[in-house]
């Protein structure tokens, strides 16, 4: 006996040659076979590289993100060591250095600076003029520096005593920059004029932002007083490179920079001053960067920095910040594209094991003529390779065009100078997910349709490829795996990954379970009608035409079910998120924030407000504070390198310094979802904490934190834990305390207002400041036009995706209900032979289809409500279904089979008897 | 013996009674690559009620097609058929429905059961199209099977069966609803010669017993010398019309 030959190459180029024939002769077929995972393969890929090119784009730009190669950002000047290392750094010609403070601060305009445009000089002189010049020729004592507490300054503001205080009103809340003439090492600082170095360092100069001087009325030339210093303005800020980094509370007051040099001279730099010590440090060759050189300097600063509060930041290490941050971002979007992946991919299976099932009288004629089973998998799966490399080039050419058309859309959006790349990776990947889920998914099958042997096929004993439990088992598997190693990947988080998949899966099974039991209650109602009336003729006729093909019923069923149930659940989520932002658009939403409000001013603010039509105020105490201890024991500096992302935001949340208030009630945008807030007469130390930065932090109920308010610890124990809707604009904080824990503590007052329409915002602030010359009015209507514009996006990304996911829908329903389709030629043949009416056999299919409908229809309902309220709780949006969407679903689900199956059967209906034997042979 | 009448049908003893179905120079064409392919070229003949008729011929000469068109099952290009005086050709697609579904049975070369059904439910099809409750189409059904002898495989499934019983069932679901006429295109075609004449003896008995008119397209010589009546067809024209003596002494 001889063992069976291997197939020789001429053989593999035999069965390639018959294996493209029969890819031409169907080529249609395999046209709907490749666009079906195209779609999501499109889409994965476009996302991927979208990502990457942002990413890349962003690192491009690290450096002038944060204008230097590192950056050394305290809340003290740096230890004298560390500041001679750098010097040698600077001596050996390594490293530039250049030293920067950021603080809060009290600016004065000059009180002509309020005077309408039209009674001042119209002339825009550089030089101040001689009247509004102020004296500064006295220089404060070390008994008169004045602190940067908002509440002194202001208090100093009004006093009598400080003569030189006349020609300025009380000052605003404005975030200093004091820089070296190094600044900025990359990036370019725009201005108006664009040449701000002259007349900048050397001389009592500053520069303010745009908005800060068209708000007080301030030009190029006006004199305004910081500190004890008046400082002459000698350019408006347009841009500048560093503005991200420039963080903290002082980030949303308006920028003012003054060079180094005069810093300590204007006075505010005294003991409980809140300034940020940054040294900045650059290679000397930047053409030639040295990463690990970066990486050592960085090294040893974060050895030599063992300080509460330090952070050294490498540009290189904003890189996989941003990556996963904008991975993040775009996880939803990442999702649904898996959705309509796994759409497609059922949709083509389904219509492939239908080509397969047809292919048997083909396969059996090829047995006979030689081939064997091992030809008869070759054959197939290398046509399954084929629909595969054509669904990855069209999923290659589609991912393209959306990456492009994205990366323009978040250009616009994010202000950012991005570059279009493609990566050779998502090349690939766009090919090998296209093939491995076109080989994949059918492999069991061609493998099932190799093993028959001719006689089975040719006799008629196998109508259908048998499929095994086993094989279908670990396909399930294989893709359950799959599935979880892709989500997780994308979402760079096991939990979320499987908490995806799991949900997902669950759906397909619960709808498996659905459809046996109605499979199983059709088979009993159909056996049940035994009357002679045409009615029950055409009832148990369709339900017998549904039930008696099992394997194909469930197939399409299960392909149907599971599409409709992605679509709705995709679309209740949108409509439940869409209802959320509905919020943004309510005229009643706070578009100011009014901030440093002293507590002795909050009623005249309120009238102000009032006379204005604006909403009325809660104000909101906000105490600063450093997180020391939890649970008793002290924070500890801990190494981060190669942390993950939670572990670093984790840190970072501990280490930054807080805005903490009081309060005795809740306002309406807070939600206890834990525990108990206290009551209003409540004197005990209690803490309620947001629940996300709970779970950020670690902490529950029960466990205690300890703050440093200006040297003073305060303890207090966590009794309650609140969600916040975030969106709703009011003044919130992670942590609220009772009053009996902060009401001493030094403090200022917060609020938001509702003032609408926008056009009187201008107006509205300057009788505040004109009253009220300490209160920074924050204008979030910027910041609100950005919000809307993303969500915008979002929104009209999320409606693509959905018409899209429909689009797969229907393709897959037109092919599935498309299987099958010999036999119901010769079905409706036979029956018109036998002398059945054509209304009866239309009657027979309709009966058919609705009751996928209704299956569908219930199935659907049943299973995107609960899948649409579990993925809505992940995402914390509140899950809205109502009455007009259960229609839409019911009557989407009840009307798409019938509608689609009449399609598909038409010609089957219109051809004679002789026409649909022929073509069912 | 065999006694050979010459086309046009000529009047026998048999054709004194009133004819069931009269065929006048009926003319069949289809287009194919754009030109009309004539299949039947003026055929006319009488046919009475329980007689067996074979049609044969070669492959292509139209016998399958005369088959179809007498069925009701395709138009007619030209001339007539009558049944029992009535033109076919005038009614519509409703009234030929009815009358294939009262007066009509067929069998087919390649049996044509519906795949989703057991014998059984193949057998009570008709019934149950001509509005028999289901208990009473089921009976009936079963007493087919049990004559044709394959009751025990009744609640098998087409693919279950062997050929000679998918032929048998389809045999016992054409006489379920005890036609006037039966058509059996090539019954035996598919069968080997034992099944075959298995099969056949079951198709002529119970056309004795019914009173059934049985026209048959068979290539087959030995099965077509077993009807009462052959007819012979050539390039879509039939070349005569052959009665077995038994049915001629029969007449006489």
């Amino acid at each position: 006996m001889t063992a069976p030959q291997r197939p020789t190459s001429q053989d593999a180029q035999g069965i390639t040659k018959l294996a493209w024939r029969i890819f031409w002769r169907y080529r249609g077929r395999m046209l709907f076979f490749a666009t079906a995972i195209a779609v999501g393969v499109g889409f994965l890929i476009a996302l991927g590289n979208l990502l990457d090119s942002i990413n890349g784009s962003i690192a491009r730009q690290a450096r002038t993100l944060m204008a230097a190669d590192i950056s050394i950002s305290s809340g003290q000047p740096l230890p004298p060591k560390t500041q001679t290392w750098i010097k040698d750094l600077e001596k050996k010609g390594e490293f530039h250095s250049s030293k920067m403070l950021i603080f809060p601060s009290m600016l004065a305009p000059p009180k002509q600076a309020l005077l309408s445009p039209s009674s001042r000089p119209s002339s825009v002189s550089s030089q101040p003029s001689a009247s509004s010049k102020p004296s500064i020729a006295s220089k404060p004592s070390a008994s008169s520096r004045p602190s940067t507490h908002p509440s002194s300054l202001a208090a100093r503001a009004k006093d009598p005593k400080s003569p030189s205080f006349e020609n300025f009103r009380t000052p605003i809340l404005v975030n200093i920059k004091a820089v070296q003439p190094t600044y900025p090492f990359y990036g370019a600082l725009e201005t108006t004029p664009k040449a701000w170095r002259k007349g900048f360092f050397g001389h009592h100069a500053c520069m303010l932002d745009r908005s800060l001087a068209e708000q007080q009325g301030l030009r190029v030339g006006d004199t305004v007083r910081l500190g004890v210093l008046a400082l002459k303005i000698t350019a408006l800020i347009e841009a500048e490179p560093d503005q991200l980094t420039g963080g903290g509370f002082g980030a949303l007051a308006p920028r003012v920079m003054i060079p180094f040099d005069i810093a300590r001279k204007t006075g505010l730099l005294g003991f409980g001053s809140r300034v940020s010590y940054r040294t900045l440090l650059k290679t000397m060759d930047p053409q030639r960067t040295d990463l690990r050189r970066i990486a050592d300097v960085k090294k040893t600063l974060r050895a030599q920095l063992q300080i509460p509060n330090i952070r050294v930041t490498a540009y290189t290490e904003a890189q996989p910040t941003i990556r996963d941050i904008l991975q993040r971002v775009a996880i939803f979007f990442i999702f649904v594209s898996l959705v309509a992946l796994l759409l497609g991919a059922i949709g083509m299976a389904a219509s492939v094991t239908t080509f397969l099932n047809e292919q048997m009288e083909t396969v059996g004629i090829l047995r006979c003529m030689g081939l064997g089973p091992r030809d008869i998998s070759a054959l197939y799966t290398r046509l399954c390779v084929g629909i595969g490399i054509l669904g990855g080039l069209f999923g290659l050419t589609l991912g393209i065009a959306l990456s492009a058309a994205g990366l323009s859309l978040v250009q616009n959006l994010m202000n950012l100078q991005l570059a279009w790349s493609l990566h050779w990776v998502y090349i690939l990947e766009s090919f090998g997910l296209a093939i491995l889920l076109t080989w994949g998914l059918n492999a069991a099958t061609v493998r099932s349709l190799a093993a028959l042997s001719p006689q089975e096929i040719l006799s008629g004993r196998q109508s259908q490829i048998p499929l095994s439990r086993r094989a279908l088992f670990w396909t399930g598997l294989a893709l359950f795996v799959g599935f979880f190693l892709y989500a997780a990947r994308a979402a760079l988080s096991l939990w979320v990954g499987g908490f995806f998949t799991l949900t997902l899966s669950g759906m397909i099974l619960l709808c498996l379970l659905f459809i046996l039991l109605a499979l199983g209650a059709c088979a009993w109602i159909a056996q049940r009608i035994q009357s002679s009336s045409p009615l029950a003729f055409v009832l148990r006729h369709g339900l017998r035409q549904l039930v008696r093909q099992r394997a194909r019923s469930l197939t399409y069923l299960l392909a149907l079910t599971i599409g409709v149930t992605l679509i709705s659940t995709l679309q209740i989520l949108q409509q439940s998120f869409e209802a959320e932002v509905q919020i943004t658009r309510y005229n009643k939403m706070p578009n100011l924030f009014l901030i440093d409000v002293q507590r002795e001013q909050v009623e005249g603010i309120k009238q102000i407000i009032r006379d204005f039509g604006g909403t009325p105020p809660t104000f909101n105490p906000l105490v600063r504070a450093r997180l020391t201890h939890i649970n008793g024991k002290k924070i500890q500096r801990k190494a981060l390198r190669g942390a993950s992302l939670e572990a670093r935001m984790r840190a970072n949340a501990i280490r930054r310094e807080y805005n903490l208030t009081y309060k005795r009630t809740l306002n309406e945008s807070e939600t206890v979802v834990s525990g108990r807030f206290w009551k209003a007469g409540s004197t005990k130390m209690e803490i309620s904490l947001e629940q996300r930065w709970a779970q950020r932090l670690g902490l529950a109920i029960g466990d205690t934190m300890r703050f440093d308010i200006v040297g003073q610890p305060v303890e207090g124990t966590i009794t309650s834990i609140r969600t916040i809707n975030w969106r709703s604009f009011l003044p919130n904080f992670f942590v609220v305390m009772t009053p009996t824990a902060l009401q001493d503590a030094p403090q200022q007052l917060i609020t938001s207002v509702a003032l609408h329409p926008p056009s009187k915002i201008a107006t509205f602030q300057r009788a505040l400041v004109r009253r009220y010359p300490n209160v920074s009015v924050i204008d979030l209507g910027r910041v609100i036009d950005l919000v809307r514009g993303v969500l915008g996006a979002f929104l009209a990304a999320m409606r693509v995706l959905a018409w899209v996911c429909l689009a797969i829908g229907l393709f897959i329903l037109a092919g599935t209900l498309g299987m099958g389709q010999r036999e119901r030629r010769e079905k409706v043949a036979l029956m018109r032979a036998l002398g059945c009416q054509y209304r009866t056999l239309v009657a027979i299919d309709v009966v058919e289809f609705v009751t996928i409908g209704l299956i569908t229809s219930v199935v659907v309902m049943v299973v995107s409500w609960g899948t649409g309220a579990v993925i809505a709780q992940q995402m914390q949006i509140a899950f809205q279904i109502t009455a007009a969407q259960l229609l839409q679903i019911l009557l989407t689900a009840l009307l798409l089979p019938f509608g689609v199956g009449m399609l598909v059967n038409a010609q089957t209906y219109r051809a004679g008897v002789q026409e649909n034997l022929r073509r069912s042979e | 013996m065999q006694t050979t009448t010459a086309q046009p049908t000529a009047p026998t003893a048999t054709s004194t009674k009133e004819a069931l179905m009269e065929v006048i120079d009926l003319h069949k064409s289809y287009l194919s690559g754009g030109r009309p392919l004539e299949i039947l070229k003026g055929v006319s003949l009488h046919i009475y009620r329980g007689e067996s008729i074979a049609l044969t011929g070669a492959s292509g000469s139209g016998k399958s097609t005369l088959l179809s068109l007498l069925a009701g099952l395709d138009r007619v290009t030209q001339g007539q058929i009558l049944l029992r005086g009535d033109a076919m050709q005038a009614w519509d697609e409703d009234r030929l429905a009815r009358w294939r579904r009262e007066e009509v049975g067929f069998v087919f070369q390649d049996f044509r059961l519906v795949k989703s059904f057991t014998a059984l439910e193949n057998v009570s099809l008709p019934l149950e199209i001509l509005g028999w409750d289901g208990q009473k189409a089921r009976q009936r059904a079963e007493e087919l099977l049990e004559h044709l002898s394959i009751l025990p495989r009744a609640h098998h499934f087409p693919h279950q069966l062997s050929g000679g019983e998918q032929q048998r069932v389809a045999i016992a679901r054409a006489y379920a609803h005890r036609p006037l006429l039966i058509f059996a295109d090539e019954p035996t075609g598919n069968l080997d010669p034992e099944t075959s004449q298995q099969v056949l003896d079951s198709l002529l008995n119970i056309n004795d017993e019914e009173q059934t008119t049985l026209i048959m397209v068979t290539h087959d010589m030995s099965v077509a010398q077993r009807m009462k009546r052959h007819i012979p067809l050539r390039a879509g024209r039939l070349e005569e019309d052959i009665r077995s003596a038994k049915d001629e002494g029969a007449k006489a």
